[in-house]
């Protein structure tokens, strides 16, 4: 009696598990009920150029949101130069997209980058198997010392 | 003591269940995530839309709307324009963004926001609020003539609180 009850329970907690670790898998790829961060960075003391470079892969068509934020946290007084921040992916024409200069620094300067907007977020449709990037480039001036801190959040949508 | 372990087993799925609960719990409570009210992906659209309704909200509140779009198939002669807008009531009454997105027909790919004229700046966010029982809108029109232009159209609407 106390065997068969005791299997009958093992089954029941090994169900349990096995349940909820496929509800887990199973959600995101049908649909989803508010959107989920997939990807999220903080990069400090940032100086110069960034080629381009990935943010991540979707491995899901869909539709996402990139929240950016960029400060210069020192600035160089000398500095005359300014730095952009730009966005790349692939949509479902099967060529690149880009939203060049989404915020652009003041180097002479510390604070919040813009580029006459406020910090952004932006929505874009990219196909699944096609990186999602960014880059910093210099846009005016030769460079300077100036140190950056970038802040990022990616989330799906659908 | 097989009394013992039958119990501890039974318990033992009643456990699991109650911290999972508990997480989600103490998540929604650090950092609540918004709730999708409506979606829609329009694909290979050949025609205008006509004010369509987005959503209803039974109350009132903060909305915040994701919406991307993307010329599918160009006509490199047209002149027409394919634009993109949203409607919606709030405390003082109707409000409209009528060009949230464009694109001239004679260029593939992402739609330009009217926030940004230099640069495509792409998929726009705009986060209103609105009253319950008044629609939230959208519609798409073309400036200027069929041409045989597609487009696609995607959105999220999100209920911020």
């Amino acid at each position: 009696m106390y065997k068969t009850l005791c299997v009958a329970a093992l089954l029941l907690a090994t169900l349990t598990f096995v349940s909820g670790s496929k509800r887990a898998d199973a959600s995101p790829a049908t649909t989803i009920s508010s959107p989920v961060i997939i990807v999220k960075g903080k990069l400090a003391n940032l100086t110069g150029v960034i080629p381009q470079t990935t943010i991540f892969t979707p491995t899901a068509t869909g539709l996402y949101r990139l929240t950016v934020y960029a400060t210069t946290t020192t600035a160089d007084p000398n500095g005359g130069s300014y730095y952009g921040y730009n966005l790349f992916f692939t949509d479902v024409t099967g060529t690149q997209q880009s939203y060049q200069e989404l915020l652009a620094s003041t180097d002479s300067q510390i604070g919040v980058w813009n580029n006459g907007l406020v910090p952004y977020s932006v929505a874009f449709q990219a196909e699944a198997g096609t990186p999602v990037s960014y880059s910093l480039t210099l846009e005016s001036g030769p460079g300077d010392t100036a140190v950056f801190a970038l802040y990022y959040v990616v989330e799906r949508l659908e | 003591m097989h009394k013992a372990l039958c119990v501890a087993i039974l318990l033992l799925p009643t456990f699991v269940l109650s911290q999972e609960s508990n997480a989600a719990k103490s998540s929604t409570a650090e950092l609540p995530s918004p709730l999708i009210v409506a979606k829609a992906k329009l694909k290979n659209q050949t025609a205008a839309i006509p004010t369509t309704t987005i959503y209803t909200p039974a109350q009132d509140g903060l909305y915040r709307l994701s919406v991307y779009a993307t010329m599918i198939t160009n006509n490199e002669f047209s002149q027409s324009q394919w634009q993109y807008g949203v409607a919606w009531t709030d405390d003082e009454g109707s409000q409209s963004a009528p060009y949230l997105l464009y694109q001239g027909d004679n260029v593939l790919g992402e739609f330009w926001s009217s926030e940004n004229q230099l640069n495509p700046m792409g998929g726009v966010i705009l986060s209103f609020e609105a009253k319950a029982g008044t629609p939230i809108t959208y519609n798409m029109a073309q400036n200027g003539s069929p041409d045989g232009t597609t487009y696609s159209l995607y959105y999220v609407l999100e209920r911020l609180e």
